[in-house]
């Protein structure tokens, strides 16, 4: 086995494009339910938003990227008003059943043939996107970093780098946002909402209100992810917005911690880190024979890692619903409503 | 000491997905002559003492790649041509086709001998899925003049309409036999499932099981595989839910677990199954109508479906409130406090619910499976809907989810009267969202069940 070469994609794995991804919908998850009490089982609904947003004022309106990225935040707040307005005064299950429902709506909408002219259908829309590298001040097909202890392989072209950057700019910026909302006054009235929604209320706050900022501000953090996903593929497919995305996100953000500033951030990283350990050391295992084909192929591989993710959550709400960093005593998933 | 009956338990469970995973591939492809389509084009001639049809030679069809409808039933969009083939003098064709995927088949009318025409001008193109090495056979019905049963069938909207009504009761039965399970659990343990899904598939796949790979009859199979739907639902409750009930694990991470256990199982059976839809080998194919109702023609199959999902579905909700044990769930479901006071057993009452849920959702699978394929999805494609149809009549009630789905089935097949057929789904999701806004207790609900 190329115990280097696993090392190397591990942690490439864990700074990638798709963790910093994962990190910004997990935090807007945390937002929602880590500290609201919100059960968002939507969050690919706001990504989705986000990214046509983007794409459709970009690809089909001709517009410049910045106009899109402004249209993309904009479509994750009407998103959230139009879910939010009807739907926060339904208990958890429900608002859970309503998002999820509303998630595979938009799905269903954008890939759509009768809208093929402005979402693209069922093949999304392509190179739209390509304002963000004109940006980047690093030369694209150059290669930068190096060998980590001359084995790790630790290189990134140009393009990716500007890529990472730009997104490791985005997390930091989010969890100071997180930092400084959840530490306000503001932030403490949704801790009380989440532990007692009744509470809160009878101290005069407006519940209803908190959680539709909750929701907006959350939303908003889906939406950027959702974003960044069309802007570092250069290309939005409707098939990548489905339902388990927003599963994955949320068992990232449970693994790290609900109701901690950092617990998602960590928890993407880890999260993509464990699918690419596994995912390297099967394809190996099967390549180099240990795993005999009859049991597993490499098309099987793939599939086992999802599997893992299925029994990472039930393991962690099981055992250790707090995650790495969280408090038991801090999460709203004891709520017996 | 209930942590570690806790931890040997989901142990327990673990060791049994390793060994159905180790077990091989028990559901092997059957491998065919290559992909393709083929037919025979004959029709009736005018003439009334005939008794033969005869065969059409020389008319041309030709394949275009296309986008299909979730079903297969309806072409969504055509694209480019992938094929062509000119009948034969016994009016036979065949044509080899590159790989599995969603193709339209059309028939070029102005190719048929003089007088022969197509009996419904509608289906002049016709849908058609190729999963695996399959060849499949197109049926094109002609007639010369106006010999065809009646002559030309004009397809009006009301015909359509009810086509269309009578294709979504038959839908709406299906997911009412799905939704029945997941109401009376959340009714008796307040679980909102949302591994129901794979219950689902996982079903149709036992049944693929029996019936395919080791080729018992699909009658039979089936009652095999509800057994096997019902142990394993009253085992997952066992191995999985009771413990956790026990250690007073909150509802809202209940329902987080049930996602996890979904994904794991889903990703269980698509490693197990593949991803390409299988048909059974029974009934798969039936194309001559058993009852024609004006516009409205049913295969033996599909009345198959709808009179047992009605009676199956009649037989539930007559139990449940004539017999002991039904009167018994619906007391648990009311207060499993009281209930238990009482004297009943609920852990016990638990369990017969969930093997009855295992049981119908293992019908429902089948069902689904009959008409259209075994696909390691089609839990998770009818999960909304069972959602919606569950939300409709009200959560924890049996009627009230049977009803609720025949209203979500009837829904989302007379709203392709309007949408296209891929934004089906959008009505009956939309509707969920509503009634929760307006009416969260759904139809037949009663009002403290909301919270």
């Amino acid at each position: 086995m190329d115990w280097w070469a696993i090392i190397s994609n591990t942690l490439r794995a864990g700074i990638s494009a798709s963790a910093i991804i994962y990190a910004l919908a997990a935090i807007g998850l945390n937002l929602h339910f880590g500290y609201t009490g919100l059960l968002n089982f939507g969050q690919v609904g706001f990504m989705a938003a986000g990214a046509y947003g983007l794409g459709i004022t970009t690809y089909t309106y001709g517009w410049p990227l910045w106009a899109g990225i402004l249209a993309g935040l904009a479509a994750g707040v009407v998103l959230a008003l139009l879910l939010g307005a009807p739907t926060l005064r339904l208990r958890a299950d429900y608002l859970a059943i309503v998002t999820i429902a509303a998630g595979e709506i938009i799905r269903i909408i954008v890939r759509a043939a009768v809208l093929r002219d402005v979402t693209g259908g069922s093949n999304g829309l392509n190179g739209f996107a390509n304002d963000f590298q004109e940006w980047n001040p690093l030369n694209p097909s150059q290669q930068y970093g190096g060998q980590l202890f001359g084995k790790v392989n630790l290189e990134y072209t140009g393009a990716d780098l500007w890529e990472l950057i730009v997104g490791a700019a985005l997390v930091a910026l989010s969890v100071f946002v997180m930092w400084l909302l959840v530490n306000s006054p503001w932030g403490r009235v949704l801790k009380s909402i989440r532990e007692d929604e009744d509470a809160a209320r009878a101290l005069g706050k407006n519940v209803f209100r908190f959680k539709m900022q909750s929701l907006i501000l959350g939303g908003t953090f889906g939406a950027v992810a959702g974003m960044f996903f069309a802007v570092s593929n250069n290309s939005v497919q409707p098939d990548n917005y489905s339902t388990p995305v927003t599963f994955f996100a949320l068992t990232a953000a449970i693994m790290g911690g609900l109701g901690r500033v950092l617990g998602p951030v960590v928890g993407s990283a880890i999260f993509w880190m464990i699918l690419a350990f596994t995912d390297n050391i099967l394809r190996q295992s099967v390549g180099e024979g240990y795993i005999p084909a009859s049991i597993m192929d490499s098309v099987q591989v793939g599939q086992v890692r999802f599997m893992l993710v299925g029994l990472l959550l039930v393991l962690l709400m099981v055992f250790r619903p707090q995650g790495i960093f969280g408090d038991k005593r801090e999460i709203a998933i004891d709520a017996r409503k | 000491m209930r942590g570690r009956a806790l931890s040997r338990s989901l142990v327990g469970m673990l060791l049994g997905l390793l060994l159905a995973i180790f077990l091989g591939d028990a559901a092997a492809a059957q491998e065919g002559d290559g992909a393709g389509v083929q037919g025979t084009l004959t029709y009736e001639p005018e003439d009334e003492t005939a008794t033969e049809k005869l065969p059409v030679e020389g008319a041309t069809l030709i394949v275009y790649e296309a986008e299909l409808s979730a079903d297969a039933r309806q072409i969504v969009e055509i694209g480019a041509q992938v094929g062509e083939a000119t009948t034969d003098a016994e009016g036979a064709f065949s044509i080899d086709l590159p790989r599995e995927a969603d193709y339209a088949v059309e028939l070029q009318i102005d190719t048929l001998p003089e007088g022969v025409t197509l009996v419904d001008e509608d289906r002049q193109q016709l849908p058609l899925r190729l999963t695996e090495n399959q060849r499949r056979n197109v049926l094109f019905n002609l007639a010369e003049g106006d010999a065809g049963g009646g002559g030309r069938v004009q397809s009006t909207t009301f015909d359509r309409a009810a086509r269309l009504t009578v294709e979504g009761i038959k839908y709406g039965l299906i997911i009412g036999m799905c939704a029945v399970g997941l109401s009376l659990i959340y009714g008796t343990t307040g679980l909102v499932n949302f591994a129901h899904s794979e219950m689902i598939t996982l079903g149709a796949v036992f049944a693929f099981f029996f019936n395919v790979t080791l080729g018992i009859q699909l009658i039979p199979a089936v009652v095999l595989a509800m057994i096997l739907g019902g142990v394993s639902g009253a085992g997952l409750d066992a191995v999985i839910w009771r413990p956790l009930r026990r250690r007073g694990v909150g509802l809202v991470a209940m329902m987080i677990i049930s996602i996890g256990l979904a994904i794991l199982l889903r990703y269980c059976i698509l490693y197990q199954f593949g991803d390409r839809s299988r048909p059974f080998n029974d009934y798969a194919v039936q194309t001559d109508p058993l009852i024609e109702i004006g516009p409205v023609a049913l295969v033996a199959k599909d009345v198959l479906i709808i009179v047992l999902s009605v009676v199956v579905l009649v037989a539930v909700a007559m139990g449940l409130r004539l017999t002991k044990l039904g009167k018994a769930m619906r007391a648990v479901s009311d207060s499993p406090d009281l209930a238990a006071s009482t004297g009943i057993d609920v852990d016990r009452i638990v369990t017969v619910v969930w093997f009855l849920a295992g049981v119908l959702v293992t019908l429902g699978g089948v069902f689904v499976a009959l008409s259209e394929q075994v696909n390691w999805l089609m839990g998770q494609q009818l999960l909304l809907l069972v959602f919606a149809g569950v939300t409709l009549g009200g959560l924890g009630t049996d009627f009230g989810a049977m009803a609720g789905s025949l209203v979500v089935g009837v829904l989302v097949y007379l709203s392709t009267l309007y949408l296209a057929p891929e934004l089906r789904n959008v009505g009956a999701l939309l509707v969920l969202i509503i009634i929760l806004m307006i009416r969260p207790q759904g139809l037949f609900g009663r009002r403290e069940r909301i919270g």
